[in-house]
Parts: C-alpha cells; structure tokens; sequence
C-alpha cells in the first residue's frame, strides 16, 4: 500500500479541519499524544496550538490499542461518525455543565472488543446523541480546568 | 511515455501547482486514513477541501482500469469529504488515454484539465459537480447499511499460501460442481460506464463465478496492494447502479451477494487493523478466506 503512518495520518486530518480545530483524546494515550503532537507540530495548525485542546474523552484504559479518529464537523461527521461510533466506549462520566463545544476532532483508543462485550450490537441514533451530549459536557469541564 | 519519463513530467507539473498555491493552505500527498491513495494536493480553502491529481499512463499500462480507479479514487473522496468537496484531475499525455476514458472521468470528476493547459492557467479547480450528487449520496447510504463488526480471530483467518488464483478457481468449480450447483465462469455484468457516457458502449465487468445468483469473484495475493484494492472497490461500486429518466437509480442486480475469496494477509496497519477488510465490506463485498473453499464451508455461504 501506499506508504504512510498514523501520524501522517493525523497530519491529513487535522488540516482538512482548518485553522482552529478543537482536538480532543484520551491523554491515558500517551503514543497519541505524541504523534497528535508531533503532526501538529509539522502543518500550519501550530500557529494556534493555544486552541487546540486536548482532554479527556474516555475514562478508563485498555491494555492494547488501536487508534481511530472521528471528526464531528461538517458533511464529513455522519460517516466518520456512524462508521466509528461502535469503537468508542460508553464509559464516559458525565459531567454536569452544558454542552457548548462541538469536538472537530476526537482521537479515540479502540474500544470495540470492550464495547460489544458490553452491549453487543450497534447503538442507535439516540444512544449516539446521548454519547456525545456527554462527552461534550466533560470535555467543557476539560476546559474549564484548564 | 516510460515510465521514468512520466515520473519527471508529473514533477515539472508537481512544481507549477505548488507556485500556483504558494499562498493557499495546502499539502501535498496527505495521508487520508479513508483513502486507499494519496492525492497529490490537498487545499484548505475557507473550509471548502479541494483535492487535486495528477495523472499519467504509460504505454504498457491498460487505461481503463487506471480510468476506473481514478474514478475510485473520487468516490473515497466525496464519500469520505462529502458532496461539497472538490476533486480536480489533471491529465498528462493525452494520446495515451482512450477518447471514453477522458470522456468518462469528465463526467465523473468536478474539473479535468490536460498539462499544456496547465501553463497558460491558474485555474486548477472549479465548483463540485451537483449533478453527481445523487451517486454519492446513494452509495453513501449503501456503504452505511454495509457496517459490520470483525475480529482479530477472523482477520487471522486471511493468510497467504502459496497456491496460484488459477487453481483456487478451478477448486472452487470442481467441488460446487460436484455438489449440483450450475456455475457461470467470467459472469458479465454491465455498469455505471455505459450510462456516463454520451454514446452507447456496452461496457462490463467479469466475474469469476456466477452461482445461484450470486457473483464470486477470487483473488490471490500475499499482502493487498493499492490496485488490487482499488479494482475490487470500484468493480462492486459501479455495478450497483444506472441511470434512467436522467436519475442514477439502483441497478436491479443481487447486491448483498457478491462474495470475495482471498488468498492473502488483508491485515491493514497496526493502529487499524480491519482497514482493508471494512473498505471492501463497506463497498458491498462479503470477504471470507479462500481456504474456505477446500475446507467445504463455502455451501454455508453460497446459501
């Protein structure tokens, strides 16, 4: 295949979401972390590094991970969004402030084995919609800390 | 044109693009994780991407499958970026491509534009083509019921043994044969192609195996390759649909039946493992390991 890696991958990602992105991972990841880093560090995002921002989306670890992306802005949000969704775990500890913020993009461990051992099929929209209303009210408070 | 020759010729291009766009945000040869190749420039225009490739071909090489992929190509992008982006094709060597190739990708891509123009311009992209929209947004709907779950188990299950595509065929005959089935060999089955074009052709693709209306198609490799990839995606996409009435409509064709039988590793990357086994499920393939076929589970799946 055509040569690449995650953090060229990362890179791809991050500049299709324009000057300001709000990134957002899981900072147990430390590997991500250092390639988000290190892809920021080499596209023209750098210059607004005050607005990326990276939290806490998920909150618990798994031993062996993958990394998958999901952006959640524009026309690319339902297929990224539907496609991943499935990887991400419901394990998130909702928070109590109100959800503003919108991720454009979430880098997530992969969580897919852990998930369906929980729940064993797809989630639907509203399950979906209640995800993500929670991650965004921890990822405020994220902010708030900050 | 050699291939050597290609490669210099697409850089001289390489290098006018990139003055073009020496004050746009843009780069070159992203890494999309959805896209089985890299384009050549990716522009970020006020949040409008722009995607542009070069292309060329070379003597030895059949144009109509390089024809085919780019319009592969372009579906992962619109798929992947949506109705509104935009995918730009820039063409080198025009002799060397079919009168329907450039016929087709121009009615496939947002903008098409041949290098000697390239020096008198600086327009290297135009607006997204609405007209392609309905495609898109129907094979978008497609690839959405086509999700499913793998595992690490069942990814395994694809490795490569050093047995030719020939007789994994001739196997799979042979033993369905025997057991009653009535199997058709190089299975034709017309697409999309014929409808883009502004004249009739009776363009199809072939199968290895039609069975008990279901279409089989085998392939042998010992680890995927962008071609083999990209050939398999496009030949599942295009058979889906046809126009009528000047709307593209779903082609009457058995589209939860296309089975693929692989001799070969479909493990993607370490950080996404089931990359290439999603990218062919998503583009309607049920993919299952060739040693399926000589260890008799094959029935299971053909019912």
């Amino acid at each position: 295949m055509t040569k690449r890696s995650f953090r060229s991958e990362l890179k791809a990602l991050t500049f299709a979401l324009g000057p300001h992105p709000l990134v957002l991972t899981d900072p147990l990841a430390s590997n991500v972390l250092k390639d988000l880093n290190q892809a920021l560090d080499c596209c023209y995002v750098r210059k607004t590094r005050r607005n990326l921002i990276w939290g806490l989306l998920v909150g618990r670890s798994v031993d062996t991970f993958t990394v998958s992306f999901l952006s959640a802005k524009h026309e690319r949000i339902d297929r990224w969004f539907n496609d991943r969704i499935i990887k991400i775990c419901r394990s998130t500890n909702p928070l109590t402030t109100d959800p503003t913020l919108k991720a454009d993009l979430l880098v997530v461990k992969d969580m897919r084995n852990d998930l369906f051992h929980n729940a064993g099929r797809l989630f639907n929209d509203s399950e979906i919609e209640e995800f993500m209303f929670k991650s965004t009210r921890c990822i405020q408070q994220l902010i708030r800390d900050l | 044109m050699s291939t050597r020759e290609n490669q210099s010729e697409i850089g001289r291009v390489r290098a006018r693009i990139t003055q073009i766009l020496r004050h746009i945000p843009h780069i070159e040869n992203p890494a999309v994780p959805e896209l089985s190749f890299r384009p050549d420039f990716m522009i970020n225009l006020e949040n409008q991407l722009i995607f542009v490739e070069i292309a060329a071909v070379v003597r030895e090489e059949n144009v109509d499958w390089k024809t085919l992929r780019l319009i592969e190509h372009l579906f992962e992008v619109k798929l992947f970026y949506g109705n509104k982006s935009n995918f730009n094709l820039i063409l080198l060597n025009k002799n060397n491509w079919k009168q329907y190739c450039i016929e087709l990708l121009g009615n496939f891509y947002d903008k098409v534009t041949f290098e000697p123009v390239l020096k008198n311009t600086r327009e290297i992209y135009t607006i997204p083509k609405e007209s392609n929209y309905e495609l898109w947004d129907l094979e978008r709907e497609f690839e959405r019921s086509r999700y499913r779950e793998f595992t690490e188990t069942y990814l395994r299950t694809f490795e490569y043994r050093d047995i030719k595509e020939n007789d994994i065929e001739n196997e799979f005959y042979s033993r369905l044969s025997r057991r009653g089935f009535h199997l058709e060999r190089d299975y034709p089955v017309r697409n999309l192609k014929n409808y883009y074009l502004g004249r009739a052709m009776d363009l199809k693709f072939y199968f290895d195996f039609f069975i008990d209306g279901k279409i089989v198609e085998i392939k042998s490799f010992k680890r995927i390759n962008d071609v083999v990839l990209q050939n398999l995606l496009i030949k599942a996409r295009l058979i889906r649909y046809k126009k009528a009435d000047n709307r593209i409509r779903r082609a009457p064709i058995p589209l939860s039946n296309m089975i693929l039988l692989v001799n070969g590793d479909l493990s993607g990357p370490q950080y996404d493992r089931f990359r290439y086994l999603r990218m062919l499920t998503n583009a309607g393939w049920d993919v299952h390991p060739s040693s399926d076929v000589f260890s008799d589970r094959i029935e299971g799946f053909l019912r």
